[in-house]
């Protein structure tokens, strides 16, 4: 009887252990995917503001990160993720649909840019509204500093 | 009683005298309008966030103009005159509760150390700024020469530090109100104008203007310290 339930709390431990540690892992995933679309917007920030010569390869690059990384973002947030070290905001699981819609919008607006966007005007014209979403998101659902 | 006539053309002394002189007062309302703009800026103006910076670094040029001018501009803008010991600021405060505080022709000893506490902070706002990023597409003029943990915490000082300026300007209204309007000393007017009417004053008065040329000399120093300053530290100064 004993045994058994030695047993039981040592399986259910190491069951919680490795909620705890998948549950940092999805943390460090999803955190991967953000740098990512922040290392990627960099340079496109300085096209935008006119201080780094137009490149379309870059942008176009640029572009199919954010839609990659959107879809692979969807599923790194499930219920029960907000806790640790996170800047992820409890908002996103009381308005999960409106999240999810964001990132999906995201995704949309990067695969329509790609095609619309042909040289430095039509990418100054769009690329805007695409990375607005960043903002729109991080204002609701990121943690402040 | 003396005939009009003979009143306003016999010289009289002014019934003013000056307090403050045109670029203390200059520099004073430029600040406060400028920190108004940056909050506007951010709020209300374009997505790169060009005009906040273009702001933000006018504003660096005042606050180094400000603290020249309190090295070698007029009288009572100077450090030296109004940042009292702290005796000299508790037996203000002490006077201030029993109703019946000394008149200061330029700040009170409270009122010096609160320009100081907001020159201070209004500067690590804008010194922080320099180093901000949104994390997303604007990357301020200072961004490209630290690490990106420098870069992450200036950008949460960036935000942390505005409210605390929020509650001084807060106090620094509340208190200019207040002795304007309930202490008998018109300070609002006095900034504006310059001038207070003549009275007994616990500093020197009249104040000793510093000259206009000086202050040009000195705005010519701030802007070179503060463009001149973000490329020789790697920077580039144009948002
Ligand atoms: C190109 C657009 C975007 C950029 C450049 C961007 C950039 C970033 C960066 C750099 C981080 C910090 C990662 C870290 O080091 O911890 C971050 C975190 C975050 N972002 Fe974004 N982002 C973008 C779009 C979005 C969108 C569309 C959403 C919402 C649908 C979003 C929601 C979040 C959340 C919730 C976090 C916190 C994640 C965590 O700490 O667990 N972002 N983002
Ligand atoms: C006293 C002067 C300044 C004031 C009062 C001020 C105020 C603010 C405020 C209230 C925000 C919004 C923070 C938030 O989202 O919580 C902000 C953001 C920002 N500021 Fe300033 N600022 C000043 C100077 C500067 C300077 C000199 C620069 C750079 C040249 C700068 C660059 C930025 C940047 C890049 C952001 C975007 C950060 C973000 O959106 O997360 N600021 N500022």
């Amino acid at each position: 009887m004993r045994l058994r339930l030695a047993v039981f709390a040592a399986f259910a431990s190491a069951l919680a252990a490795t909620a705890v540690m998948a549950q940092s892992d999805i943390i460090t995933q999803r955190e991967a995917l953000m740098k990512e679309f922040g290392r990627v917007t960099r340079p496109v920030g300085g096209m935008l503001r006119g201080g780094t010569p137009f490149d379309l390869a870059a942008v176009q690059s640029a572009l199919d990160i954010y839609a990659k990384n959107a879809k692979a973002l969807v599923p790194l947030f499930p219920e029960g993720s907000g806790g640790g070290e996170t800047e992820a905001l409890p908002s996103i699981w009381q308005k999960k649909a409106e999240f999810d819609g964001l990132l999906d919008k995201f995704a949309a607006d990067a695969t329509a840019a790609r095609a619309a966007i042909t040289d430095e005007a039509s990418f100054k014209a769009v690329f805007p509204g695409v990375i607005r979403t960043c903002g729109t998101c991080h204002d609701s659902f990121r943690k402040k500093s | 009683m003396d005939a009009p006539l003979s009143r306003s053309t016999v010289t009289t002394p002014p019934a003013t005298v000056l307090a403050w002189d045109l670029p203390t007062r200059v520099a004073k309302w430029l600040l406060a309008a400028l920190v108004g703009l940056a909050f506007a800026s951010r709020y209300w103006g374009d997505g790169g966030l060009v005009w906040h910076q273009w702001n933000g670094l006018a504003i660096l040029v005042v606050l180094v103009f400000r603290v020249l001018w309190g090295l070698v501009g007029g009288s009572t803008a100077r450090f030296s005159r109004f940042l009292r010991g702290p005796g000299a600021v508790l037996s203000y405060g002490v006077a201030m509760l029993r109703g019946r505080p000394p008149h200061f022709l330029g700040h009170n000893p409270a009122g010096g150390w609160m320009v100081i506490a907001l020159l201070g902070v209004v500067g690590a706002q804008a010194l922080t700024g320099l180093f901000t990023t949104d994390d997303i597409a604007v990357y301020a003029p200072l961004t490209n020469v630290v690490s990106d943990e420098t870069m992450a915490r200036a950008s949460a000082w960036h935000q942390q530090i505005y409210p605390i300026l929020l509650v001084l300007l807060g106090l620094h209204v509340a208190a200019n109100l207040a002795h304007s309007f309930l202490g008998g000393d018109n300070l609002i007017t006095a900034m504006i104008t310059g001038r207070k009417p003549r009275g007994t004053f616990a500093d020197r008065a009249p104040a000793t203007p510093g000259s206009v040329a000086r202050a040009l000399g000195c705005l010519v120093v701030a802007t070179a310290a503060v463009f001149g300053g973000i490329v020789l530290a790697g920077g580039n100064p144009f948002p």
